[in-house]
């Protein structure tokens, strides 16, 4: 019955999105940009690619920043400090996208003077970091002592035991971590609002304003024309089911994990 | 999750039935975490963004009545921030989004306390 209550949501929001989706999902919809108000056909391709440039810059700023702040945290940092700043992570965790969004605002676009898919990519990098610290030091922390101090003995210097014996020894955990928060940040709306603004055409330049996908279906949505509703639910299948698959890939990777062990 | 099966077993035990054993031996002992969880969830919501803009109408007055368009913090930095050109506009925005920040920080940081007593209880192994 629970179980029942708890997937209903999920199965009647997949259903409205298929029915009402599948109606705008042809080829020009992967492949052409948004046509002129008014004109019917056109596509999303921009803000398709566009998203996927936004979180992989991202994830370049994010990533490392997580994993190397959870490698100090688990590794060197004296137990108070690593408290301090656990619970700070986790409370950063809490915070508003759209906080993060202003702050990226007030940091890169003022200071550049324009909307750009860098300061959207700092906003969701912002979001990413603590998700991929929390994940990587608990993690880290299932690590028995003994491989460390085998390192040790071996007279390893000990930031190369903490780079090349204990971080790859949980990989697939940080695979998991890092793909989790990329599922998070991939549709996130409200922190690209006022970074990456959206762009109706292409565009490949970091510095310039970039379309988004989520931004596109808001875009649409809000929008008065029939046909754009049609293509926002189409975007929002995509959306959905982009964000289904990356979570079935961890799903994957983490019984993979466990079955090594 | 954290209630220690030991618990459960003991109210087995003393012929507690299921239901019975669910309300004394697992919800009671973890109150603090459903509570925390909750006020986690609570600040979750209160920032949400997108989901809100799009449906609460967006006008700038407190609504009388709960059916009647209106604004949430996030909403109107959401809505309002692209046509803010004046310094003081911005400024305006910026201040909401501080006190948004503000609001949600608190709540997590009770709801974090909270939590972080429930779970100490557990961890401390009674003899």
């Amino acid at each position: 019955m629970t179980a029942f209550i708890t997937i209903l949501p999920l199965v009647l929001v997949l259903w409205h999105l298929i029915n009402a989706g599948t109606k705008a999902l042809n080829l020009a919809f992967f492949t052409q940009t948004p046509k002129p108000v008014g004109e019917p056909g056109g596509g999303i391709a921009n803000a398709i690619v566009g998203s996927f440039m936004i979180v992989a810059m991202a994830s370049l700023f994010g990533v490392p920043v997580g994993i190397l702040g959870a490698a100090f945290l688990s590794e060197y940092a004296p137990p108070k400090l690593r408290n301090i700043v656990r619970f700070t992570s986790d409370t950063l965790n809490g915070v508003p996208s759209i906080v993060w969004g202003i702050l990226a605002y007030a940091l890169i676009v003022v200071t550049m003077g324009r909307f750009s898919a860098i300061a959207g990519a700092v906003a969701l990098a912002f979001i990413m970091i603590p998700l991929v610290m929390r994940t990587t030091e608990e993690m880290l922390n299932t690590v028995p002592s003994t491989y460390r101090e085998a390192g040790l003995a071996l007279g390893i210097p000990k930031w190369k035991t903490t780079l090349f014996i204990t971080l790859p020894l949980v990989k697939n955990g940080i695979v998991t971590g890092v793909l989790l928060a990329v599922a998070r940040v991939f549709g996130e709306t409200a922190p690209l609002l006022f970074t990456a603004f959206g762009n109706q055409f292409w565009n490949f330049n970091p510095t310039q304003p970039t379309a988004a996908l989520p931004l596109q279906i808001f875009a649409y949505a809000i929008s008065p024309y029939e046909d754009w509703h049609r293509q926002a639910w189409a975007g929002a299948l995509l959306l959905l089911m982009f964000v289904l698959s990356v979570n079935v890939t961890i799903k994957i990777v983490t019984k993979q994990a466990f079955t090594e062990k | 999750m954290t209630t220690p099966q030991t618990q459960r077993e003991a109210a087995y035990a003393l012929g507690a039935t299921k239901w019975e054993t669910i309300r004394i031996a697992v919800l009671s002992p973890a109150k603090p975490g459903i509570a925390g969880a909750a006020i986690l969830g609570l600040s979750r919501a209160l920032g949400e963004t997108m989901a809100v803009t799009m449906v609460i109408g967006n006008r700038p007055e407190i609504a009388i009545s709960l059916f009647a368009p209106g604004h949430t913090l996030a909403s109107a930095i959401a809505n309002e921030f692209a046509e803010a050109t004046t310094q003081i506009y911005l400024s305006a925005l910026f201040e909401l989004g501080l006190v948004l920040a503000l609001v949600t920080l608190s709540t997590n940081i009770i709801a974090r306390l909270i939590t972080v007593q429930a779970t100490r209880r557990f961890t401390t192994p009674n003899p």
